[in-house]
């Protein structure tokens, strides 16, 4: 019997390997050894040869497997439905392990029904227990953990938490390339992106950023996030927003941190007027050192902070400018 | 604009979740306590409001379902409440114990009993935040699905869905019937029960539709939750002036060497 296959749907975006996707070859390599297993990383889209050589050279790679159709680019869940079903289908992996991103569960939900497959989100830890693997992922808000066992499932489906595993690197070694053919059906294309528009370029990005200072509803209207961004540019840090704004129209999609936008893990989180709902924590609590201004001494924020200011923001933010830019200078 | 051949149908799905801002974790057993606090899912709710504009907008008949134990009951009368024409509720007590693609079937299997046009859930739960169920259920009709939906126009049976993806706003043109997915939370979105609106739910029949439990092996099995909250053992600074908050925090990130 050949040895069990451990398959990663590899992410790209604007020609570019997706961070997130290293994270998951040192996910996949690490559950490959555990049994003794092949790794291969699918690459789906279209011109996106140089892509798979990027693969190619990433650390714990055994095989790159490309799929090239035109349908797949620009991203509709449809195709690519279609697409990783029949990567799967073809490769037969033990484990499956897409990026848990906003188009990777897009997808991820519907291949799980077309082949009959249980899929546990956010997956933050794969282990192997008496040979069937096990997914940790956290639950009510972040509050809770719970372990997923596949017990009647194959392959074990997972999507995995950005920030969960650390990046793997390039290496001289290049693992072979090969195409997988798929055909896509007609039931898989009725949807049709007609316009697109790509959020202010040149901002921070959120996702891989050192620094994030995030706003919440604490800062009682959208033009108030001035203080925010003026914070964030002292400190050259990316801005980022809680769902309670984004939900209000102040601030974009692709600046919410929590379970329906980004998940982070800087090495500094600001977080000014966020009280810290469940849906937000479960999007930054990975950070390693978080700061939290809020007016609320008993606000869920501040137990997971490792310095709280309780106060007035819009008295303490200028004065924490005004020091960081007489410190700086 | 042509106006569309027959009343558009629109099913919202709503699920009812604990209320996940009262959950307390015991100190001692590390697990969760819920409280008994249950409430519209927040997704759910901006679903509703989005199936009551599409109604203002274009007409449409829209229904309410959930599918949980005899409780969930109180989430239908609320949208009930709040302007949608019925409701159903599936039986399913047990709702937390299957996985999504079971709900999905189980949900898609009604879905097509009444021959809706529309699907509209909410993009994620509060609780389990998988966001599986409104696609898989797409895929058991083998229908289209469009997520993170935050505005609908709707022309000659054709959706064209404002989507927010993660870098970009996009316009998604989708044949009916489809699912979509809703994000938007905003102000104009949000229905809220007037009481002529309660009383007029609590007259309302909500048919109990019972379903035949799956028998089939479960594919998943889950452990009882457990915290891995961070305990409080981080700096407070609280009652000093500004400026000697913000200073003790300055000097926190020298030290820390994040600045």
């Amino acid at each position: 019997m050949s040895s069990p296959i451990v398959l990663v749907i590899g992410e790209h975006r604007n020609d570019r390997i997706r961070p997130a996707s290293l994270e998951l070859v040192t996910a996949a390599r690490e559950l490959a050894n555990l049994v003794d297993g092949e790794f291969v990383v699918a690459v789906a889209g279209s011109d996106i040869g140089h892509i798979a050589s990027e693969f190619a050279n990433v650390e714990g790679v055994d095989r790159v497997v490309v799929i090239e159709h035109p349908s797949l680019a620009p991203f509709l869940p449809g195709p690519w439905t279609g697409a990783v079903s029949s990567i799967i289908l073809q490769i037969e992996p033990f484990a499956v392990l897409i990026p848990s991103s906003i188009t990777g569960r897009d997808y991820a939900a519907r291949v799980a029904a077309r082949l009959d497959l249980a899929l546990v989100p956010d997956a933050l830890t794969l282990s192997i227990d008496e040979g069937q693997v096990v997914a940790h992922r956290a639950v009510l808000g972040g509050r809770v953990q719970t372990a997923v066992r596949f017990v009647a499932s194959s392959p074990a489906m997972v999507t995995v938490a950005p920030g969960a595993y650390s990046r793997s690197v390039t290496c001289e070694h290049a693992a072979p390339i090969e195409s997988l053919r798929i055909a896509v059906n007609d039931r898989d294309t009725r949807a049709t992106l007609v316009d697109k528009t790509e959020h202010t370029a040149g901002a921070k990005g959120l996702t891989g950023a050192n620094r994030i200072v995030s706003g919440g509803r604490g800062l009682g209207k959208a033009e108030n996030f001035a203080l925010v961004e003026e914070l964030a540019a002292v400190l050259d840090a990316a801005v980022g927003a809680s769902g309670a704004t984004v939900g209000a129209g102040w601030r974009a999609h692709s600046d919410q941190v929590g379970s329906t936008g980004h998940t982070v893990s800087p090495k500094l989180y600001l977080a000014v007027g966020i009280s810290g709902a469940p849906q937000h924590l479960v999007g930054m609590s990975g950070s390693d050192h978080i700061v939290a201004i809020n007016r609320d001494p008993d606000a869920p924020i501040f137990k997971i902070a490792s310095f709280g200011i309780v106060g007035d923001l819009f008295e303490i933010v200028p004065a924490l400018i005004g020091q960081l830019k007489s410190t700086v200078d | 604009m042509s106006e569309p051949q027959r009343e558009l149908t629109i099913a919202v799905l709503i699920k009812q979740v604990p209320d996940i801002n009262a959950v307390v974790v015991d100190p001692t057993s590390r697990q969760a306590n819920i409280g008994g606090g249950r409430v519209m899912n927040t997704y759910d709710a901006y679903a509703v409001g989005e199936a009551l504009a599409i109604k203002d907008r274009f007409g449409a008949q829209v229904t309410a379902i959930a599918a949980g134990p005899p409780a969930a009951r109180d989430v239908l009368l609320r949208a009930l409440a709040t302007g949608v024409d019925e409701a159903i509720l599936i039986d399913l007590p047990n709702h937390n114990d299957i996985d999504s693609l079971t709900t999905a079937r189980i949900l898609a299997a009604e879905i097509v009993k009444h021959n809706f046009d529309l699907v509209l859930a909410g993009q994620s739960t509060d609780d389990c935040e998988t966001g599986q169920v409104g696609p898989q259920i797409a895929e058991t009709l083998k229908w289209p699905h469009v997520s993170l939906a935050t505005h609908v126009e709707l022309s000659d049976r054709e959706l064209r869905v404002s989507r927010d993806a993660e870098a970009s706003k996009e316009t998604i043109e989708v044949p009916l019937p489809a699912v979509l997915m809703v994000l938007s939370g905003r102000e104009e979105s949000q229905r809220y029960p007037t009481l002529k609106g309660m009383m007029a739910a609590k007259k309302k029949t909500i048919p109990v539709v019972e379903v035949v439990e799956p028998t089939a092996a479960r594919r998943l099995e889950w452990s009882v939750p457990v915290a891995i909250e961070r305990e409080a053992e981080g700096i407070v600074v609280q009652g000093v002036p500004t400026d000697e908050a913000a200073r003790q925090l300055v000097a926190w990130l020298k030290e820390q060497k994040l600045i």
